[in-house]
């Protein structure tokens, strides 16, 4: 197995890193604010050591996964979908992404294990199944290319076939040897890449003269930034909301499971939790004070809440956060609630629709921008927020 | 809660409501209300609607509530339920109790 300390180097010396489900991930390589910029503007690139891929072949591959996604698997060959692996009481332990390519399926995703997920797989395969349980984490590691310009540093890399792909769609790349899945949780133009750990310093190399060329810069960004830019534009972060008791029911992520498929992991605690029905909902708030995980939220002096994440954001300005609301309050466009926070300061907070953000990469045409050329691009005005 | 605030909030959810069965509708989506969460994305990842479906919401949400909303304002706002009551909201809808 390799070491991974190589891996938290690979893009250069993170100035700050953190454990992620135990493994050390580049955190940040800079100020945060400069890379969830690069995210918002340009390309940035990120390694995530602590991500995982199993793969799942055989006869019987599809029944093996089948009872353990809480999603139907209509899914075709170079195709992916978004989903979650739920704990028997359905709160959700890893973000996950299901494809099937020519050998078979594939789940890949943040939080937990390779190791937890094969043996998740083994407990609940039918009885008899031929499959083929396999890491394939243990010799790729995933770069995630992000920004309203990432098309562009991959196609400058690896042709302009790129431009073609739809969203949740991937294929193999016999130039760089990496799956690349169009994919990302930042709301601008993303790519995953699973890269042979062996070549990934030299793909990387090569990303950069390929970024070089067309005078696109390509940011290292850390976890930090990524987590802000998930954040700002809704997307579930398992690391935080995710930690919190909740089931895809308060957390807003009905529509990555089935309310109708049976026999999943926490299958008849999300059953049960639809029958008595939710008493509380995750809320996007934004202020101009610090907010952090932890603080309450109030109505007067009734608590109402608590704020899950939280994150400033450079492109709106504001701390952005996501909140459990008690359900009659969960509902955006309210200005009356304040946080009352852990160092004793109350703060004026107001709900939104997320995204926080008018994202640039909404704006790009491939087939006809580029980054050198962005001043062309009618960019709309970034904050979404009141 | 007081009155102001509760009048405010049942309102935000007659709004949600009647967007969601609009969505459903339109889009043909085999889903019920409350399983629409207000803020899951409409497009891409989420419920996964194409271009077509969001001109038919347009259509169907200015025909329930009467208002026209700005085509500048369309591609910005089709973002999630949530971001539609919004519209819809600027465009000066109003729903009834």
């Amino acid at each position: 197995m390799s070491d991974p300390v190589d891996l938290l180097s690979l893009l250069g010396e993170p100035a700050e890193s953190r454990a992620l489900a135990g493994v050390p991930v580049p955190w940040r390589y800079g100020p945060v604010d400069d890379e969830v910029r690069a995210v918002r503007e340009s390309a940035a690139l990120s390694v995530l050591p602590h991500a995982w891929r199993v793969r799942v072949e055989g006869p019987d591959a599809r029944d093996v996964l089948d009872a353990v996604v809480p999603r139907e698997l209509y899914v075709r060959e170079g195709q992916s979908r978004a989903t979650l692996l739920l704990n028997d009481d359905a709160t959700p332990f890893a973000d996950v992404y299901v494809a099937l390519d020519e050998r078979g399926w594939l789940l890949y995703g943040e939080g937990a294990s390779s190791s937890r997920v094969l043996e998740l797989l083994r407990a609940r395969a039918p009885a008899g199944a031929e499959v083929t349980l396999a890491d394939a984490s243990t010799d790729a590691v995933l770069l995630a290319l992000s920004g309203p310009f990432a098309w562009e540093a991959l196609t400058e890399l690896e042709g302009p076939d790129v431009l073609g792909m739809s969203y949740l769609t991937h294929y193999e790349s016999r130039g760089t040897g990496a799956q690349v899945f169009r994919a990302g949780k930042t709301g601008e133009y993303g790519f995953d890449l699973w890269a042979p750990r062996s070549s990934a310093g030299e793909l990387v190399a090569r990303m950069r003269a390929a970024c070089a060329r067309v005078g696109l810069p390509l940011a290292p960004v850390g976890y930090g930034a990524l987590s802000v830019c998930a954040l700002e534009n809704h997307f579930f972060d398992v690391f935080c909301e995710g930690a919190r008791a909740l089931t895809p029911l308060e957390l807003q992520l009905q529509w990555r499971v089935s309310s109708r498929k049976e026999g999943y992991p926490g299958a008849e605690a999300m059953r049960a939790r639809r029958a008595r029905g939710i008493t509380e909902r995750v809320t996007s708030l934004h202020a101009g004070e610090e907010l952090s995980p932890g603080d309450a939220l109030h109505f007067g002096d009734e608590r109402i809440g608590s704020v899950l994440s939280a994150g400033f954001s450079p492109c709106a300005g504001k701390w952005v956060a996501l909140a459990v609301v008690a359900l009659p309050y969960a509902h955006s466009g309210v200005d009356r609630y304040e946080v009352r926070t852990a160092r004793g300061a109350r703060v004026a907070v107001r709900t939104h629709s997320p995204p926080a953000l008018n994202n640039r990469s909404l704006a790009v045409r491939p087939s006809e921008h580029s980054y050198e050329g962005r001043g062309d691009v009618r960019f709309a005005e970034t904050s979404r927020l009141p | 809660m007081d009155e102001p605030l509760r009048t405010q909030l049942e309102r935000r959810q007659r709004f949600v409501d009647r967007v969601r069965r609009a969505l459903i509708d339109a889009a043909r989506l085999p889903f019920e209300p409350d399983e629409v969460d207000p803020d899951a994305p409409l497009f891409g990842t989420g419920l996964g609607l194409d271009s077509v479906d969001a001109l038919e919401l347009v259509v169907a949400v200015e025909r329930e509530f009467t208002v026209q909303i700005p085509e500048s304002r369309v591609h910005a706002g089709l973002r999630t339920v949530n971001t539609v009551v919004d519209l819809l909201l600027a465009a000066g809808a109003e729903v009834r109790a």
